[in-house]
């Protein structure tokens, strides 16, 4: 017998080694907690690989930060327009929601129903995946002394990643939806019909457990169902890409929404609430409100000087309604030289640095002539008049409304700081709204005076669309002389016209 | 050098030094898990196999192959999210054969570590894939055409990778 083990002792050794080890697999799929009776091993491991991935993932997101942040800039001046122009879009199309979003909460308030929110969650970085295709789990760089614990959803910005495996101090291990261990309860967003999803072996999403004789859509969207108490309900999982219909359940794959397999950043729901939902006491938001926050604001009123020659403001009662104009505060900031907005059908507005008077008060705001001199001097040199707009509102990218606004900034001020005022405009150019050729009226007059061939506001310049250009921003953000951002009066007509403007109002101002 | 059944006394036995012993296989580790996130193609190569294979041959030690087999597809074992031992006994095979066949042949000509590499691959994927529907009974999916591109490129991947490692190899 020793002669039979010496003379093939290689051999003997290979045989223990296979079988402790089929011995210890054998013991591991037994077990429930596989993961309990293994963890040693596992944190080893772990404890050896994630330091270096850590360190060289922090390594590459800061040498990626400077390139990126300071160095290749290139299109982002017009990927920010169109993000400002898609914020834009998004806000009128966030009031609708809100107002659908109040509508169920009322009805899931009188119901009783429950509401899972997400209240905590924390970033974490992907460092590292498991190496096998077999196994898809990615590895974070957040652990249990970051909050994280076993069982939490993963989520990233485009859809749910996966659930928390296994949580080790500063790492965790993270089972992506497309494992086949993986399941997910889930609901189709238009048929309702639930489903619980797996991951396949090849690495697809399968729908699985709905009767053959269900109809699904390709294309409709997979949403959490919550049942799984995991992940909380209503997070996007993915579409739905293909149907193929089995003898007892139809074979539903499922294209994930989470790009799985370059994930970088994800989050961690750490902690989720349950409350019944509250009903706003807010009274709703309307499109006209929103648009109105874009126009000019009215700042305060300020208290005016004593002795001092009142100046002429007026404006329309900034309600949002028709006709009127909610201002943007951001004016308050800028140039303190006086502009007014008017509306034919109402009182015009004069805007002054100081502040602006409302129709119905017909108050006016007083600029002593050294006072507005000192004014203008003071104003800083990149500041905006936002206070005064060109006379367009956008109601949305690419749809342009006239208002029924007009620029006309007057002074009381005499004749005899004609000469200074004029200079002191000359320092102002950048920031003033009309031309320096208005300023002919009197010291401080930045009144604007556009040729009819400009003025938005002729009985043509209804709502008019035009494709979103720097001039038609919102009048927020762009403040630019008046008559460079008038609109021909041959633009096309808008197809929704904005509340906030009177239709066929007249841009001649009253002078 | 060539070496053939004739002249078993001339095979050039190697060892390599203790932080190489360690640190190759933990590197080749870290590189599987690391590059297989930014680049999920890079999951048809199996670098730690790569370097059991070369170990195996370079030592030509039957039981120090073996070892260092179970070792390393140990700690590859514990990356993944399924029970310790499926890479384990898998690679423990490998590295026995790879040391034994490292006896017989002319392991630093470039044909015969492509033919190496690329038949341990198919031997490996054999015996893990044995185990995983056998033993776990997990549902893996067995593509002959994926297993065979794999093979041709991890050779491929294994001849450079091989060159650069023989300057770690000592003369025993």
């Amino acid at each position: 017998m020793d002669n039979l083990i010496g003379r093939y002792r290689n051999v003997s050794i290979l045989a223990a080694a296979i079988f402790l080890q089929i011995v210890g697999l054998a013991v591991q799929v037994k077990r429930s907690s596989q993961n309990q009776s293994t963890r040693l091993i596992r944190v080893w491991t772990v404890a050896a690989i994630t330091p270096i991935e850590k360190n060289i993932v922090r390594l590459q997101g800061g040498v990626s930060d400077i390139w990126h942040n300071y160095m290749y800039l290139r299109g982002v001046r017009q990927q920010n327009r169109e993000l400002q122009d898609q914020i834009q879009q998004l806000q009128l199309e966030q009031v609708r929601l809100r107002q659908d979003a109040e509508q169920a909460r009322r009805l899931q308030s009188l119901l009783g129903f429950k509401e899972q929110f997400i209240d905590k969650t924390i970033a974490a970085q992907v460092i590292g995946s498991s190496g096998s295709e077999q196994s898809r789990l990615v590895y974070l760089d957040k652990g249990s002394a970051d909050g994280i614990s076993q069982d939490m959803a993963v989520i990233s910005a485009q859809g749910v990643v996966g659930k928390v495996m296994q949580v080790f101090r500063h790492t965790a291990q993270v089972l992506l939806v497309n494992d086949q261990n993986s399941g997910v309860g889930t609901i189709l967003e238009q048929s309702r019909l639930q489903g619980v999803l797996k991951g396949r072996a090849t690495g697809e999403l399968v729908l699985d457990k709905i009767m053959a004789e269900e109809e699904v859509k390709v294309g409709d969207r997979v949403l959490t169902s919550g049942g799984d108490q995991i992940f909380p309900k209503g997070l996007p999982v993915g579409t739905v890409a293909n149907v193929a219909r089995g003898p007892e359940f139809l074979v539903v794959t499922v294209k994930p929404a989470a790009s799985l397999n370059h994930l970088e950043e994800v989050l961690v729901i750490t902690r989720k609430q349950e409350r019944e939902p509250r009903v706003s006491a807010a009274a709703p938001v309307r499109a006209a409100d929103i648009l109105a926050e874009r126009l000019p604001s009215v700042p305060d009123q300020p208290e005016t000087a004593p002795g001092t020659v009142p100046a002429r403001a007026s404006v329309p009662p900034a309600n949002g309604l028709p006709g009127t104009v909610q201002v943007n505060p951001q004016s308050k900031t800028t140039s303190p030289a006086a502009a007014s907005v008017r509306d034919p059908h109402t009182a015009p507005a004069t805007f002054t640095g100081q502040g602006v008077t409302t129709p119905k008060a017909q108050t006016s705001t007083a600029v002593p002539r050294t006072q507005a001199a000192e004014l203008v001097r003071n104003v800083p040199a990149g500041s905006k008049p936002s206070a005064v707009t060109d006379g367009l509102v956008n109601t949305k990218p690419g749809q342009t409304a006239a208002i029924p606004a007009r620029t006309a900034v007057q002074s009381d001020a005499t004749t005899s700081a004609n000469q200074t005022s004029t200079n002191q405009q000359k320092t102002l150019k950048p920031a003033t709204v009309t031309k320096p050729a208005a300023t002919n009226d009197s010291a401080l007059s930045l009144t604007s005076t556009p040729k009819p061939k400009q003025n938005p506001l002729l009985p043509a310049a209804a709502p008019v669309k035009k494709p979103p250009t720097a001039a038609t921003q919102p009048a927020a953000q762009v403040s630019k002389p008046m008559k460079s951002a008038a609109p021909p009066a041959s633009k096309p007509v808008a197809n929704t016209p904005n509340p906030a403007v009177q239709p066929g109002s007249s841009g001649d101002a009253p002078q | 050098m060539a070496v053939t059944y004739t002249s078993r006394e001339q095979i050039e036995v190697y060892r390599l030094s203790l932080p190489v012993t360690i640190l190759a296989p933990l590197l080749a580790i870290f590189l599987q898990a690391f590059l297989s996130k930014a680049f999920h193609w890079f999951t048809i190569f199996d670098l730690p196999l790569l370097v059991v294979i070369f170990f195996g041959m370079a030592r030509r030690s039957q039981v120090a192959g073996l070892v260092t087999g179970a070792c390393i597809g140990l700690v590859q074992d514990s990356l993944t999210s399924y029970p310790l031992g499926m890479y384990g006994i898998a690679k423990t095979f490998v590295g026995f054969f790879a040391s034994s066949l490292g006896v017989k042949l002319d392991t630093e000509s470039v044909g015969t570590r492509l033919l190496v590499v690329s038949g341990f691959y198919v031997v490996h994927q054999v015996v893990y894939f044995t185990i995983a529907r056998g033993l776990v009974d997990l549902s893996l999916n067995w593509s002959w055409s994926r297993e065979l591109w794999s093979a041709g490129a991890n050779a491929v991947l294994g001849v450079f990778l091989f060159v650069l490692m023989d300057r770690l190899k000592q003369r025993a």
